[in-house]
């Protein structure tokens, strides 16, 4: 199916925002619909078949050009997210302009030492200081210049800063899991449930399993006795399961 | 001489850039229900809330903006993570 | 059949459609900066061998920005010549649905503060050219921007370096043109709208936004600004 004017909208809508979600994707999916006089679905239970269509549409036709909007959710409070992504890794994806070469080494270091840590999240004094330690930058960052690039990131969805710790928001895990995979494969895990990457979760005590926080509240619902799914290992999940209500699923 | 045709013909107005800025100013203080004050000039909020204004009067491409694909990938051999 | 059809046609139909689709990635990526973008450099990150195609291959990349993203592709002309540069088609203003009480509805369009902010000093400048007669001599817009806050020689707390925005950034996106008037010594300098103003916001746009802030005046008052936009309106109609 060809794009009408409300998925242009609904897709430069995600040019510009980068992140919605998915309270929001409805929103701008009634919006767009609204704006142009097209049918949507009014009633809820009817809205998911015709937003995920609506979505399919787009990622069909923005496919040939390496783009999708992905879904991911979100490792802290386990909430549904949509990101426009770039699927490709090119010649002319290096063309991006965003971010000089020092600030893409900073920010990959960054990455690192945040696969790296226990908890997924590193001291900002830290990710700061890690400026001098950057090599094959073509000019030297200061700390003042790493501390306006993270509030950069930050303000662009890529970290989060809170209480002065610094992690991946979830448009950085969306964008760059695969990345994050395959550079990092003997450093990163999946998570069992869901088999997506897992940065904070939980992680069994003796063989390291690792489950996102949303799927452990899933996977241990209604268990007495939760044990650790890796089915050769099984021993008490020495963990308190959370307790949160997830977010509605959406397509 | 010339003044008194100005004055005359009431549907000819003169552009003047400083009035303009006055009442930019004035637009701008009442906009975001500021104190209007004597020395005109506009505040970092009032240009910020004029820009995202003003945007819409712009058919402005939103240029698409991307992590992945955009560094190089230094695959290097990592000792595996410390379990602890 | 053009030359550049002809090449095209020589193409591997795989290879020519790779291509096509590689060139639409490359226009939104160097969107990013606004700067125009040229027909060198196209060939020489995605044409490559196939550069002969150009012509056909641009006009195709064109045609999917349009019916994928709602974007046209423009060809700029004069000094900017063998650039092309991206504008929006679709229109993204919501305003009327939340004044006609639709509840829930998302704006679309968030732009970055720092964005936000440029475009409000863009929107003045550009505001002040067309009014002065769509050109402006530079001393008379500084002078006219110190009462905003804004001195061409100190650093201002949101703009930085004002001077350099609008004659450098400003005019490498094609927003003004800031042009030496010939012979003149010391020189004297000129700023102008610039093609991607002329294509980004209309005349009665601006005159519209102009009347606002004269407690909304009736445009038809301002008699040679008018008449400037309906001579751009009939140009365009034409
Ligand atoms: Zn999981
Ligand atoms: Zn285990």
């Amino acid at each position: 199916m060809s794009m009408k004017d409300s998925h242009k909208l609904f897709l430069q809508s995600f040019m510009s925002r980068g992140l919605l979600d998915a309270k929001e994707v409805r929103q701008l999916y009634r919006t767009c619909c609204l704006k142009f006089n097209e049918k949507y679905a009014e009633k809820e239970e009817d809205q998911k078949a015709h937003l995920l269509e609506f979505v399919r549409t787009i990622n069909r036709n923005i496919q040939p050009f390496h783009m999708e909007i992905k879904k991911g959710v979100s490792e802290e409070e386990g909430k549904s997210f949509y990101c426009l992504v770039c699927t490709s890794d090119t010649s002319i994806t290096k063309l991006a302009s965003d971010y000089t070469q020092p600030e893409m080494e900073f920010f990959k270091r960054l990455i690192e030492s945040i696969i790296d840590s226990d908890n997924g999240e590193i001291g900002s004094t830290s990710a700061i200081n890690s400026v001098d330690k950057l090599e094959k930058v073509n000019k030297k960052l200061s700390k003042q210049d790493a501390q306006n690039l993270l509030e950069r990131l930050e303000a662009q969805k890529w970290i989060k800063i809170s209480r002065g710790r610094v992690s991946l928001a979830t448009r950085a895990l969306l964008e760059l899991e695969q990345y994050i995979l395959e550079v990092y494969s003997n450093i990163t895990d999946k998570c069992n449930v869901c088999k997506r990457l897992c940065v904070k979760g939980q992680s069994c005590d003796s063989c390291n399993t690792k489950l996102h926080f949303h799927c452990a509240i899933r996977f241990f619902q209604n268990k007495e006795n939760p044990r650790c799914p890796n089915k050769e290992c099984g021993v008490n999940w020495a963990h308190e399961i959370p307790n949160r209500s997830t977010d509605v699923e959406m397509p | 001489a010339r003044q008194q045709a100005d004055n005359l013909n009431t549907d000819f107005v003169r552009f003047e850039p400083i009035e303009f800025a006055e009442k930019l100013v004035a637009f701008i203080q009442r906009e975001n229900n500021a104190p209007s004050d004597s020395h005109s000039r506009i505040s970092p909020d009032g240009w910020k809330n004029l820009g995202a204004a003003g945007q819409k009067l712009f058919s402005k491409n939103p240029p698409f903006h991307f992590m992945a694909g955009s560094f190089d990938r230094d695959v290097k051999e990592r000792p595996p993570k410390n379990p602890n | 059949m053009t030359q550049a059809e002809k090449a095209a046609q020589n193409m591997d139909p795989a290879e020519q459609e790779k291509r096509l689709n590689d060139l639409v990635q490359y226009l939104l990526i160097m969107d990013q900066k606004k700067i125009p973008i040229k027909k060198i450099d196209i060939n020489k990150q995605v044409l490559k061998e196939f550069s002969k195609t150009f012509p056909y291959m641009i006009k195709k990349a064109g045609e999917k920005l349009h019916k994928v993203f709602g974007i046209e592709l423009i060809q700029l002309e004069d000094k900017l010549k063998g650039t092309y540069m991206l504008v929006n088609r679709i229109d993204t203003d919501v305003d009327e649905l939340e004044e006609a009480g639709h509840g829930h509805i998302l704006t679309p369009m968030q732009w970055p503060e720092e964005d936000n902010s440029k475009t409000g000093l863009l929107l003045v400048v550009l505001s002040l050219v067309f009014m002065n007669g769509e050109v402006m001599q530079d001393t008379h817009l500084w002078h006219t921007l110190r009462k905003l806050g804004i001195d061409q020689d100190m650093p201002h707390e949101v703009f930085g370096d004002t001077k350099k925005l609008l004659t450098q950034e400003f005019v490498r996106q094609g927003y003004l043109e800031y042009i030496r008037q010939p012979n003149t010594d010391p020189a004297v300098y000129d700023f102008r709208w610039g093609q991607r103003a002329k294509h980004e916001i209309s005349k009665r746009t601006c005159l519209n936004f102009v009347c606002q802030l004269y407690d909304d005046r009736d445009p038809e008052q301002w008699t040679s600004q008018y008449a400037a936009v309906l001579e751009d309106e009939g140009v365009q109609n034409g």
